[in-house]
């Protein structure tokens, strides 16, 4: 094995200079879910690790007045234990119950998983459907971007070799807005083959904004944004809601794999397209 | 995994024919090809370069011409070894063209890839997904080639 460089960083600072000295020669170390696998099995072999985990400033639950500003070093588990999350964002701690094992969800933090841009990942699908935010830290500064934009191919994102996510900015629901996650996978701990985040909001019974987020299916997670068009500014009926599965089955072009074929998967993001609308369409939060 | 597709590209059938057998011109088609050369016996090896997210891997290719029938058919056989041993793919390739007019030919493309070793079970999903990517930017180059006048843009 080649010799490997290991930098504990104590503070933001501390990471971001290393990344400055560093920059591509470098890969950062969070909870460690998905690095070290790829470390063990040598597909990955930085000149330096930077292990971040012990940073704190980058762990943390934050209420704001309109978003949830969550550190990047917050693991699954706290998401989805948090009671503030459980009652006003559920779409999060719904997801994250669903996502790998709790073994995992212990260990594994936001930033990882979001960083690694895993096409299957569970987390950015309902980050994206909420219309969050990503905060990046360089040492020449910050700049934010929007989940959407965040991810660019199979594991590539938009973050440069100088810069560490440290924050994820959540928009809160408007009080007649719901937002839910379905997935399908083999097993509940399998690779999801498909997971669907819807969020509506509603003036009455029309529907005034909605985001559909499809993972699993593409290189990136996927906005179905034909469908989209198909319910905003409409009745939410179970026709229009057909329509739009129709719509997203139509607009993406998933690829056939050992864990189904493609017309199967176009037939996958149909159904959970529809059960993801009559779901989120439901009032869910406060009766909307 | 099997990857089928067919296109129509500009050129006479015998001017695909070459096309498709002259290793510069295979070059430039083949995304994150590094180098190409016919050996003595006929046989084309190379080195492609393939990256997704963190993961590199640079394969050495031998590709065998299996059976010729010019210019209509081509079957070949290709086996890649990565460098630093995280894994390996063959490649059975068929390639079928067919006139439809004196300047226009029909290039229908079937290719089983089988990957294993490390790379494999790190993401299979995924490098289906970029087998497919790399075939079809692949056919891309090729059209513009022929569109050209037989170089590149």
């Amino acid at each position: 094995m080649k010799d490997m460089r290991y930098i504990r960083a104590a503070s933001v600072t501390e990471i971001t200079d290393n990344l400055k000295k560093y920059g591509d020669k470098a890969k950062i170390l969070a909870g460690g879910q998905s690095l070290v696998t790829l470390l063990k099995q040598r597909l990955v072999s930085p000149n330096v690790l930077i292990d971040i985990s012990r940073v704190a400033d980058l762990n943390f639950i934050r209420k704001t007045k309109k978003t949830l500003k969550i550190g990047a070093l917050t693991t699954h588990r706290q998401i989805e234990t948090d009671p503030f999350i459980r009652e006003h964002l559920p779409i999060l701690a719904d997801m994250e119950k669903q996502l790998a094992s709790v073994q995992i969800r212990n260990l594994g933090t936001l930033g990882g998983n979001l960083c690694h841009a895993d096409p299957a990942g569970d987390l950015a699908p309902p980050l994206i459907a909420l219309g969050a935010k990503l905060k990046l830290i360089s040492a020449t500064g910050a700049r934010t971007v929007l989940a959407e934009n965040f991810f660019k191919d199979f594991f590539e994102t938009a973050i440069r070799p100088d810069e560490v996510l440290a924050e994820i900015h959540v928009p809160l629901l408007p009080y007649f807005g719901n937002a839910v996650y379905i997935k399908h996978s083999t097993r509940g701990v399998d690779t999801t083959i498909i997971g669907v985040a819807a969020f509506i909001s509603k003036d009455i019974d029309t529907c005034r904004e909605v985001r559909l987020c499809v993972g699993g299916v593409g290189s990136v997670p996927i906005r179905a944004k034909n469908a989209e068009a198909a319910i905003r500014g409409k009745a939410v009926s179970k026709k229009i809601m057909a329509e739009a599965g129709k719509k997203a089955r139509e607009e993406i072009s998933p690829v056939s794999d050992l864990q189904g074929s493609a017309e199967y998967k176009k037939e996958l993001i149909e159904v959970f397209i529809q059960r993801a609308l009559k779901a989120a369409s439901k009032g869910g939060r406060k009766g909307a | 995994m099997i990857i089928e597709s067919s296109i129509t590209l500009d050129g006479p059938v015998k001017e695909v024919w070459e096309k498709l057998l002259d290793p510069a011109c295979l070059k430039n088609c083949i995304p994150g090809c590094e180098s190409i050369s016919v050996r003595s016996n006929g046989e084309f090896e190379g080195t492609v370069k393939v990256k997704i997210g963190p993961i590199k891997a640079r394969f050495d290719v031998v590709l065998t011409i299996v059976e010729k029938q010019p210019p209509v058919r081509l079957v070949s056989k290709a086996l890649g070894r990565d460098r630093f041993q995280t894994g390996r793919f063959t490649q059975e390739n068929q390639l079928i063209l067919e006139e439809l007019h004196p300047n226009r030919t029909r290039l229908t493309y079937t290719s089983e890839i089988t990957i294993s070793g490390k790379i494999a079970t790190f993401g299979e999903r995924v490098f289906r997904a970029k087998a497919k990517e790399m075939e079809e930017n692949f056919l891309a180059s090729l059209s513009d080639i022929l569109k050209h006048g037989g170089r590149k843009p």
